[in-house]
């Protein structure tokens, strides 16, 4: 049988028909041998989010997991309550993390496991986006002194073990802030010939006619002086050691205070060229009685390559001093007072003769801190500042307001009620802060669990107002409110601050943390879930109406992230 | 991890190959046997006659129904994946019921209706901090077109598409939740089947089908996840954003089929 024209056609198109097929399939195999890629290990890892860091109304997170800053930032339009949410990378594995003095900066510390090498990245606060610059490191440091001036960092370690290959634990990296930070930017370091085991900046000052900076780093029986503006070796560094002889007793200085005022760095006498220009660093230690000056003032040999003179001796401070402080008392001019750590009293010197006195406190233990406030007295003619501090204990019930202004160094004690006046607390405290928000004129004691509440110390009238709150488990304090959460309960309290009146509301969870968004009058209550649950309260009427929970905020846009 | 991403891509590649190797065994034999046949042609011309060449190729000309049930191997190539595990693909069920146009709209055409649903078990991430699980369902309409070889063998080229629908389930910190994408998919692809001959049963023929090509998918967000368990008294929520999953990427397939002719 003939195979006819129309078969013939068919069989030459089915064969075009089926290479066709076969190169498609052909390609689409070979697409197949492609590499694959492994899913990124932070699915692998436990998730790890930092404790808030407030700032300005918002909240910062370092998410370790996801190697991020996460800051959350609560909006109102009217009614309307947002939860804006902003990520940004850190670098590798991020470890410590500060907040510059004016909370404009953030800065972390990126350890970069089993690496020599970290880096720190400085994320800027006050701009509408987040935004990191780096900066590199020689060493993957664990402690941040932040400067208060803001000019300057110093790294160094704590001593804690970690996952790394060979560290220098005397060494202290430094970071200028000055300019800004560059793409390039590096942080120096310096090695101690101590570990530091804290520092102390002082503020910027001017010695001999030129701006200084200087900042301590303590270390066993010796502190060294970090010159931040000094360009050579010799000066940058400058050990004082705090024993004669290295078989001494080790002295651990474990408090620092400059004293950079206007009152220590010049005399009337013209002739003592030694005394002028000069400024002082105080040094409470762990062991022994006194306090140790240390006086620093221009070189005055011109030949000397040194450029500060250093000098040191010692003040009578007491009994195993606990505590000191530095009050300005203006005409009276600087004093020292510091607190026994052995027996309820307290002692002050006088810096420019060094003579000191010891008074009683009406306490039963030994005052283990003391605070400093400001408050106006307007029984006179004219309103006066007077400087006051509070002594308290976390094993008495007792704590103490001293009137400094009102002692006179070589007096007898003074009267109990006109220089230092008892106050009752509720309970021992574990606490006692300034309260910035209400301009120093309160104070927070707080207990252990705070399961009895909180007492409000009005300082300018010296009286307490206690507030009960079963079970407190965090507390915000605002200008006249105080918020709170409670344990084991979905509740809130908002607490008059001036009455101690308390008004409770409900919550959709129980509240671990609290904050109040002062700008917006927004509550935000930070619910147990580490993957972030948030509810947002109107701080004027907040129930369930006019809130909003927002849950698992961490994990938004999971999916098009790209892991570490 | 990689070990499990590289052996089920191993097995998409080897299904793929299976596929080829069959497709070009088939293709080899087809351009033997036609240039076998032209070769007979031309005898037959010289007058030598030979015994009845059986036709080789054909186009259906009869209308029947085509049901099939297959295993279908998805690979979901974007890295949105990562978080169900170390998986670049899965498989999951299909099942197809078509009908052949053949006598009555174009010989070798046939249109189907597919049904394929299959995902990625739940995953434990973030150590246990987050369950995610992901399933996808297909209800597609398609076409292919192929001629018959044999009387055994019909490659095709198919193109469909479809609803689809996503499903994103989530346990975290203790609460479920539930969330669906709705949105449409499109696939091209080559097939291969292998069937008995007409008469070799009686009145259905029975077969094997595989095929490799592609799906084209919208992209699915999760915006309105549903808490299990109903609502939490007054509050409004604002559940989590996921993000978006991209689950566009190649397929292979491969089962049984039926045939019922309607001679």
């Amino acid at each position: 049988m003939f195979m006819s024209k129309s078969t013939r056609t068919n069989a030459t198109s089915a064969r075009a028909f089926a290479a066709l097929l076969g190169c498609a399939l052909l390609g689409s195999t070979l697409l197949g041998c492609g590499e694959d890629t492994a899913p990124a290990a932070a699915w692998e890892q436990d998730w790890q989010v930092s404790q808030p860091i407030v700032v300005n109304g918002d909240m910062l997170f370092v998410n370790q997991t996801m190697e991020q800053v996460v800051r959350l930032r609560p909006t109102r339009d009217g009614e309307d309550i947002g939860l804006d949410v902003e990520r940004v990378k850190t670098g590798a594995d991020p470890g410590v993390r500060a907040i510059s003095a004016d909370e404009s900066q953030l800065y972390v510390i990126n350890e970069r496991h089993g690496e020599q090498d970290a880096t720190m990245s400085v994320f800027g606060l006050d701009q509408d986006s987040l935004e990191a610059k780096t900066v590199g490191l020689d060493s993957a440091y664990d402690r941040i002194s932040v400067d208060p001036a803001g000019e300057f960092l110093l790294l160094s370690f704590t001593g804690a073990s970690g996952d790394f290959i060979a560290r220098n634990l005397n060494e202290l990296g430094i970071v200028d802030l000055r300019d800004g930070i560059d793409e390039d930017a590096r942080a120096d370091f310096e090695t101690l010939s101590k570990r530091a085991r804290g520092i102390e900046f002082a503020p910027p000052f001017e010695l001999g006619g030129e701006p200084q900076r200087l900042a301590v780093a303590l270390s066993p029986s010796a502190v060294t002086l970090v010159d931040l503006l000094a360009e050579d070796g010799p000066n940058r560094l400058r050990e004082v050691p705090l024993t004669i002889s290295q078989a001494d007793q080790v002295k651990t200085p474990v408090q620092a205070i400059f004293d950079v005022t206007s009152e220590n760095t010049s005399t009337d006498d013209e002739d003592d060229i030694g005394a002028q220009n000069s400024v002082s660093l105080y040094l409470r230690t762990d062991a022994g009685d006194d306090i140790t000056r240390v006086t620093i003032q221009p070189s005055i040999r011109p030949e000397s390559a040194r450029k500060f003179d250093i000098s040191v001796n010692q003040l009578a401070g007491g009994s195993k001093p606990a505590r000191m402080e530095l009050l300005d008392l203006g005409d009276q001019g600087t004093r020292l007072i510091t607190s026994d750590g052995s027996q309820p009293k307290f002692t002050m010197i006088d810096v420019e003769t060094g003579e000191s006195s010891t008074f009683d406190l009406p306490m039963t233990r030994p005052a283990s801190n003391l605070i400093v406030y400001k408050v106006v007295d307007e029984s006179g003619a004219e309103a006066v500042t007077q400087t006051r501090v509070l002594a308290w204990s976390s094993e008495s019930d007792l704590a103490a307001v001293i009137r400094p202004e009102s002692i006179a160094i070589g007096d007898e004690t003074p009267t109990l009620g006109r220089s230092v006046e008892a106050l009752r607390l509720q309970a021992r405290p574990s606490s006692v802060e300034i309260d910035e928000t209400s301009g120093g004129t309160r104070a927070i004691v707080r207990y252990d669990g705070l399961g009895s509440g909180f007492t409000v110390l009005d300082l300018n009238a010296n009286r307490a107002v206690p507030i009960q709150g079963e079970s407190l488990g965090s507390i915000f304090f605002g200008q006249s409110f105080a918020y709170g959460t409670f344990r084991g309960r979905a509740y809130l309290g908002i607490f008059d601050l001036s009455t101690g009146h308390p008004s409770t509301f409900e919550l959709p969870y129980e509240g671990t943390n609290i904050y109040v968004d002062e700008a917006d009058e927004l509550i935000v209550v930070q619910h147990a879930d580490p993957t972030g649950t948030f509810t947002l309260l109107n701080a004027v009427n907040p129930t369930p109406e006019h809130a909003k929970v927002y849950n698992n905020i961490f994990l938004q846009d999971l999916f098009a992230q790209e892991l570490p | 991890m990689n070990c499990l991403k590289m052996t089920q891509n191993r097995h998409l590649v080897l299904s793929g190959m299976v596929v080829g190797t069959f497709f070009l065994g088939a293709t080899l034999l087809s351009t033997t046997a036609n240039a076998q046949d032209n070769a007979a042609a031309g005898d037959a011309n010289l007058s030598v006659r030979h015994e009845e060449p059986t036709p080789r190729v054909q186009w259906s000309d009869t209308n029947g129904l085509v049901v099939s049930i297959r295993s279908a191997t998805f690979e979901t190539p974007d890295d949105s994946f990562d978080a169900f595990g170390g998986d670049a693909d899965y498989t999951g069920g299909q099942v197809e019921v078509g009908y052949d146009f053949g006598a009555t709209v174009v010989p070798g055409l046939r249109g189907y209706l597919i049904y394929s649903g299959g995902g990625y078990a739940t995953k434990s991430r973030f150590g246990g901090q987050v369950d995610l699980g992901w399933r996808r369902d297909l209800l597609m309409v398609a076409a292919d077109f192929g001629p018959e070889l044999w009387g055994f063998f019909r490659p095709s080229i198919r193109f469909g598409g479809g609803y689809a629908r996503q499903t994103l389930e989530t346990e975290i910190g203790g609460i479920d939740r539930t969330g669906h994408d709705h949105g449409i998919a499109g696939f091209g692809a080559v097939s291969l089947e292998f069937f008995t001959p007409r008469g070799f049963f009686n009145g259905f023929q029975i077969g094997l089908a595989v095929e490799a090509g592609g799906l084209l998918q919208s992209s699915a967000s999760f915006d309105e996840m549903q808490t299990d368990g109903g609502t939490n008294g007054d509050w409004s929520h604002r559940q989590v954003d996921l993000g978006e999953l991209s689950a566009s990427g190649r397929f292979v397939s491969a089962g049984a089929e039926l045939i019922v002719p309607f001679d």
